[in-house]
């Protein structure tokens, strides 16, 4: 039966041609929508490995050009800031604090693994704290480190993967340059600080150590506050934060409000998508079983001999279903070669899972649709009097 | 074979109510070539579909092989079509779609365990029979109207049914056509053995086979045996 | 004739009430997303408020320098380039200088307001058209004195005094008391040029003004006397550059800045390279979006008009025997098709309407004001025509290939 179905379909090929395009496109959106999707949920159920409840960015935007007293009063604002009560932790950032719209990478090479490109922090001892970071092998900074002949940094699992292997990282050298070496000292869990939705990238943090660097100026102070601090103690903490820099622009947000930004940037292209690609396939449905309805009306004859033939409805029935599911197996084929050129090719670096479960998705979802649009016809179809479907022609 | 016993046939629409059939009553012995013939509109194909399971009538008992069919439920119905009776339409319904052979071999895709090289050589046998071993890979619209009642008749045939039900045959054929079909199935009825009804509108034809019925207004107005008959017999 | 044909396309559309709903359902929906995305362009680059005469304006946003061994920096330029070399410039009719915006805090009764600031000039205001509620700009004088003064958007407004009239009264912003001297209509964020939620004098950040270097925190706005100036200014501020480049103590420093209408800015944003604006690049990529988006709506669209076609063979056959050409028979189909497509059209524009109003109030996007207007009433209308043109031909070629005795048969297979 599938033997004759498939070349009923073929024979038909020119006046089916148009049906398997829309079938084709129809995939083709599904899978790129599908990859999209498919791809942000996996990396947002993975960990973020940090905590970002009741941490605040306090940005200061000085005026002047001094460097040195910029410094100073940097430190005076540290100070200052860690004897609130309110405040539990604090600790200088680099400017890509978790959820800001800025990044920094470097290369990084191992041995053999040359140009590891990772997203590079640099943080205070306190940060762990702040963020409240999980370790899982060796250790955070510490005072010990001042003594350190080696710049020490703490590595996160994906580049201990990507760099190591499965070879023990704690206390390996990685140069720099040709005078300094970054020691390795730990590593985290996962650290996943550009969005929730970011994937799982590698990713290390060296230390910042503000006494000993003096004429230099962060401007960035994550702060975690105990729970429930709200906008009284901010604006205290701004106003005298304001009275140490004297014109500085300061800016208080919270990491839960860039977390909604950063997740509004993911979110609004893919509900915009998700939208436009529900309608593409409403519409192709709709159409579908149009066409589908037309199509089997106008085989009315066909029904009456096939039945005269000994076919029973049922299996009239179930050779129109079987008819638009070889017809969407034609399309799909088409479709799915297209598809798999991406991770084959590797066009985007992008884990064949994200692809393997797109494409899949994209198939049942397709069969799915092509079996609800012909349900409906294919039963009228097999309802049909023989008698009369034969008298009709 | 095929007994009816006081078939009535009514459709019945919002409006009126037609008689097609009214008080028909026939026995088609195994082998027997019978044609009806009749005016347009005197229900005749009524009679054929009813005889051929594809339509029920209003009341009456229709028997096959002495069981009525009231009995079957579609599935088995369908089962009987295909095991027992085979189809000839006037306007052929050959599928445009499918070549030749996959026209003639479709009644075997309905019939459970014939395996595909068995159903090509019965296909292949039953194209000879009726001379068209040359086209198998033709498709419908590539052959002439006699061509096409061929392909037909070697559809019906390769069933190996013990009915053959024809509707007007060669209604659309002209005559020397029509004269070509007309042997096909005579020579299918005295070799085979194959029962067959035929509806036509010719006379000629008609007189060719054994047992002519008349039918007038949904009812049956004569049953004879022909000239044919009487000398067959001789 | 053409009434004759509007007359059967109607009682066909009321005959196969399903398929009738189907084409509209696509045609409208597709339309709606088209016109919404013309919509969404048409605000970001279209002249609206405040930048009306965008015929008229360029903007000079960016600076980069290219050191011989490839390091690249870039980003806004600095008071001092804007001063020593574009303020100079002779062909322009006003230049501007204004701030990029920062994000700034405000504190109001236990509230937070995050309120973007931007620093301007005065010519500013003159320059670009925004629509006042209350008051005015601050003036010339202010700006000399550095003035504490300010004109905030409705927004802040309200956030501020509520209903109330503000001009006269203090607001105070990152710590410092500003005197709102006027009200505007609120700025779309994706005008970033213009965008903020306060403006305040630039000479309040006179310390950063005789910073030397290239980049900074500023952007130039310059105003042509006439559209026809727009490539003379270009040119001037090309050989502007190129004497910069030469002044630069590194050598074989490479400098780009340019002075971009408002889409060439955009589409240099993204896409540019060196001299290239990209802006080329941009309407290739529009197109193709539009075009892979319009595909399967198209698609879908024949696939129906065949079929409503082979339906009604029938009426073609009997049409060709009484003497009617292929040519006629694709220009009924094709006005049929079109009709079709502006009834669809017409379902589209309230569906967009209804779709905007939605994007408008749910706030996505930081005070978009999408409307349609009659540019974008246009383009819908040509986009209309284009799709039942495009969905319409096919199909009526292919009827008008069916012959008369197989079409008064119903049809071939």
């Amino acid at each position: 039966m599938i033997r004759h179905l498939f070349k009923l379909i073929w024979n038909r090929k020119k006046s089916n041609f148009l049906l398997i395009t829309e079938i084709f496109f129809c995939f083709l959106v599904l899978f790129g929508v599908l990859s999209f999707i498919v791809y942000n949920v996996r990396n947002y159920t993975k960990p973020l490995g940090f905590e970002h409840d009741n941490v605040w960015l306090l940005t200061m935007r000085p005026s002047t050009d001094s460097s040195a007293l910029n410094h100073q009063n940097l430190e005076q604002v540290l100070q200052l800031v860690r004897t609130f009560p309110e405040v539990q932790q604090a600790s200088l950032t680099s400017s890509n604090a978790p959820f800001a719209f800025s990044q920094m990478n470097n290369n990084l090479s191992y041995g053999n693994v040359k140009d590891v490109m990772a997203d590079f922090y640099e943080v205070e001892d306190d940060f762990k704290e702040v963020m409240q970071l999980q370790v899982r092998e060796g250790r955070w900074f510490g005072m010990q480190d001042n003594a350190s002949h080696h710049a020490p940094i703490v590595i996160n699992k994906a580049l201990k993967q990507q760099l190591f292997g499965e070879e023990d990282a704690l206390g390996k050298l990685i140069p720099v340059n040709d005078s300094t070496n970054y020691q390795v000292v730990g590593i985290t869990e996962h650290f996943r600080a550009g969005s929730e939705f970011a994937a799982d990238e590698p990713a290390f943090f060296t230390r910042l150590n503000l006494p000993r660097s003096p004429n230099s100026f962060w401007s960035e102070v994550l702060i975690r506050v105990k729970p429930g601090t709200g906008i009284a103690f901010e604006e205290k903490m701004v106003k005298q934060v304001a009275g140490i820099g004297k014109g500085w622009a300061l800016e208080v947000t919270t990491l839960e409000k860039m977390r909604q930004n950063k997740a509004k940037l993911t979110m609004i292209p893919m509900i915009a998508l998700g939208l436009v690609c529900a309608f593409l396939i409403l519409n192709v449905a709709l159409g579908l079983f149009g066409v589908l309805w037309y199509n089997i009306n106008s085989r009315h004859g066909e029904i009456g001999l096939r039945r005269a033939l000994g076919a029973a409805s049922g299996q009239i029935y179930r050779q129109f279903i079987g008819e638009v599911l070889v017809l969407a197996t034609f399309g799909l084929l088409l479709g799915v070669m297209f598809a798999v050129q991406l991770p084959l090719l590797q066009v985007f670096d992008v884990e064949s899972i994200v692809y393997t479960v797109a494409i899949l998705g994209a198939v049942v979802v397709i069969y799915l649709l092509t079996i609800v649009c012909a349900f409906y016809p294919s039963r009228q179809a097999a309802a049909i009097h023989p008698a009369i479907a034969l008298h009709e022609d | 074979m095929i007994t009816l016993s006081n078939i009535e046939k009514v459709y019945q629409t919002k409006t009126i109510e037609t008689v097609a059939l009214q008080n028909v009553n026939l026995h088609i012995p195994k082998g027997e070539f019978v044609s009806v013939m009749g005016p347009s509109g005197c229900g005749k194909s009524t009679l054929l579909n009813i005889m051929g399971l594809l339509d029920e009538p209003t009341s009456g008992l229709v028997e096959i092989d002495g069981t009525p069919i009231s009995k079957y439920k579609d599935k088995e119905l369908a089962h009987i079509r295909n095991q027992k009776l085979g189809f000839v339409f006037q306007s052929y319904h050959l599928i445009n779609d499918l070549s030749v052979l996959d026209n003639v071999e479709l009644p075997l895709l309905y019939r459970r365990g014939a395996s595909a090289a068995e159903t090509r050589k019965l296909a292949m046998t039953a194209l000879e029979k009726v001379g068209l071993s040359a086209r198998t890979k033709h498709f419908p619209a590539q052959l002439s109207g006699g061509q096409r009642q061929r392909v037909a008749i070697a559809r019906a045939l390769i069933g190996q049914p013990e009915v053959i039900l024809a509707d007007e045959p060669t209604g659309n054929l002209d005559s020397v056509m029509g004269e070509e079909i007309m042997n096909i199935l005579l020579h299918l009825n005295q070799q085979d053995g194959t029962t067959i009804v035929m509806v036509t509108h010719d006379e000629n034809m008609a007189h060719k086979t054994e047992r002519l019925i008349r039918f007038f207004d949904g009812q049956q107005v004569s049953d004879a045996r022909t000239a044919a008959f009487n000398f067959q017999q001789v | 004739m053409l009434k004759n044909y509007l007359k059967i396309a109607w009682k066909v559309l009321l005959r196969r009430k399903f398929f009738t709903f189907i084409s509209l359902f696509g045609i409208s929906f597709t339309l709606m997303v088209l016109m919404v995305a013309t919509s969404l362009f048409d605000h970001t680059f279209g002249p609206q408020m405040p930048e009306r005469e965008t015929d008229k304006l360029l903007f000079v946003n960016m600076v980069r320098e290219q050191i011989q061994d490839g390091y690249n920096s870039s980003g806004p330029i600095s008071y001092h380039f804007f001063d020593r070399n574009i303020r100079p410039l002779n062909t322009p009719e006003t230049v501007s200088v204004n701030s990029m915006f920062f994000q700034v805090n405000s504190y109001i009764n236990n509230r937070k307001l995050a309120l973007d600031i931007k620093y301007t000039d005065r010519e500013f205001w003159d320059i670009l058209d925004f629509n006042f509620l209350e008051g005015n700009a601050f003036t010339q004088q202010d700006v000399k004195g550095a003035n504490r003064v300010a004109v905030i958007n409705e927004n802040t407004r309200e956030q501020y005094f509520g209903k109330a009239p503000a001009v006269g009264q203090y607001i105070v912003v990152d710590q410092v008391k500003y005197k709102v001297v006027g009200v505007v209509e609120n700025v779309p964020v994706l005008r970033v040029q213009s965008y903020a939620d306060v403006w305040v004098p630039v000479t309040l950040k006179s310390q950063e003004f005789n910073k030397p270097g290239l980049r900074g925190t500023y952007f130039a706005t310059i105003k042509a006397k006439t559209p026809n100036d727009i490539p003379k200014i270009k040119a001037e501020y090309a050989a502007m550059m190129q004497e910069v480049e030469r002044q630069q103590p590194q050598k074989g420093t490479k400098l780009f800045s340019f002075p971009d209408t408002f889409l060439e800015s955009f589409a240099r944003a993204f896409l540019g390279r060196d001299q290239e604006t990209g802006l080329g690049m941009l309407y290739g990529i529009l197109a193709g979006l539009t075009f892979l988006f319009m595909l399967l709506p198209t698609i879908n669209l024949v696939n129906i008009n065949i079929s409503r076609i082979m339906e009604r063979s029938s009426e073609i056959g009997v049409r060709k025997a009484f003497g009617a050409t292929s040519s006629t028979i694709i220009g009924q189909f094709i006005v049929e098709n079109i009709f079709l497509t502006l009834l669809g059209g017409l379902l589209g524009f309230l569906l967009s309407a209804g779709a905007l109003w939605f994007i408008n109030d749910s706030g996505i996007i930081v005070y978009a004001d999408l409307d349609l207007n009659l540019r974008v009433f246009a383009i819908g209308l040509l986009l209309c025509l284009v799709f039942g043109l495009l969905s319409g031909v096919y199909p009526a070629y292919k009827m008008s290939r069916l012959h008369a005795v197989e079409a008064l048969k119903g049809g071939s297979k």
